[in-house]
């Protein structure tokens, strides 16, 4: 059993080190023969090594830098299983795509109106599928997630 | 036809118990029963993850930052409805479980069709997905 990621939230992104957005990325930059999540001794010695390779600028965060490069590649693996998933499942409801709407205005922060917005300019939109998909977006705020509404949009680095 | 059925939590069922009988009636109740919520430093990373390439997708993103008025807001929601499914789907998995849990739970308190409860079927088949996966690898890796 390997240990879980050991880096918190606001330790995300780490200066200098990518955010990978494609499993195949992530592969060329730790090596295509690497498991970045069983990595020890010897073998983590040389994926550092080639870290600090690939990334000069990471200074003395190569240890944190891992870390982030585990947990990167622990979502990559969730998300190409999810989506696995999901891509045959026959959803075709207006609430899915105003949900995953309300999800992106959310999560990149481009939505502060969701939860800056007055009461009385949400209650004049004229869907109502809409009011209620800001309604329980809404409840989530904004602090229960670190980094989750980056406010003002924020200035995240580029996944590549 | 259409799928009956509904996974819903203990909040999402108190919700569903509420509706009037009318509308429950059809309508199959199975326990989400994972309960592998996402760490919040995987909730981060997701967020960081998710890629805005879609070129309507960027520009309504930086119309929906100076959005001040109902009409505005609206206008957001409509202009992004033809987003591709690929990218939606993204999307909750960026968002979580517990934020599709959220806006299940706010599309039920405000069921008052079948359609609508349509709606928290497939929303309740993604979520069950998402916790499903969540359990799976986090097994498999630690």
């Amino acid at each position: 059993m390997m240990p879980r990621p050991d880096i918190l939230p606001g330790d995300i992104p780490v200066e200098g080190v990518p955010i990978f957005s494609e499993s195949d990325r992530l592969a060329e930059y730790v090596g295509k023969r690497i498991d970045v999540q069983k990595t020890a001794g010897a073998e983590k010695e040389q994926l550092l090594q080639r870290m600090k390779d690939q990334s000069p600028e990471l200074n003395g965060n190569v240890e944190k830098a891992l870390e982030q490069v585990k947990l990167n590649n622990e979502q990559l693996v969730k998300k190409e299983s999810f989506l696995k998933k999901v891509l045959k499942f026959p959803v075709r409801h207006p609430y899915v795509t105003l949900s995953a709407v309300g999800a992106i205005l959310y999560f990149t922060g481009a939505g502060a109106f969701i939860v800056s917005g007055a009461e009385s300019m949400i209650g004049n939109i004229p869907d109502g599928k809409i009011r209620t998909v800001i309604e329980g977006i809404r409840k989530l705020g904004g602090a229960t997630t670190p980094g989750l509404l980056r406010p003002g949009g924020g200035s995240a680095p580029t996944p590549i | 036809m259409a799928d009956l059925t509904l996974y819903l939590n203990e909040e999402d069922k108190q919700a569903f118990d509420e509706l009037s009988d009318d509308l429950k009636d059809g309508w199959e109740v199975k326990d989400e029963t994972f309960k592998y919520l996402e760490r919040p430093e995987e909730l981060k990373m997701r967020s960081l993850m998710f890629r805005a390439e879609d070129a309507i997708l960027v520009n309504v993103l930086e119309e929906a930052r100076t959005a001040k008025s109902a009409e505005e807001v609206h206008g957001v929601f409509k202009k992004l409805q033809s987003l591709p499914q690929s990218v939606a789907l993204e999307a909750f998995f960026t968002l979580g479980a517990n934020g599709l849990s959220s806006l299940i739970t706010a599309i039920l308190n405000s069921a008052k069709t079948d359609d609508d409860l349509q709606g928290v079927s497939e929303l309740s088949m993604i979520r069950h997905a998402l916790l499903e996966t969540n359990m799976e690898v986090s097994s498999s890796f630690y």
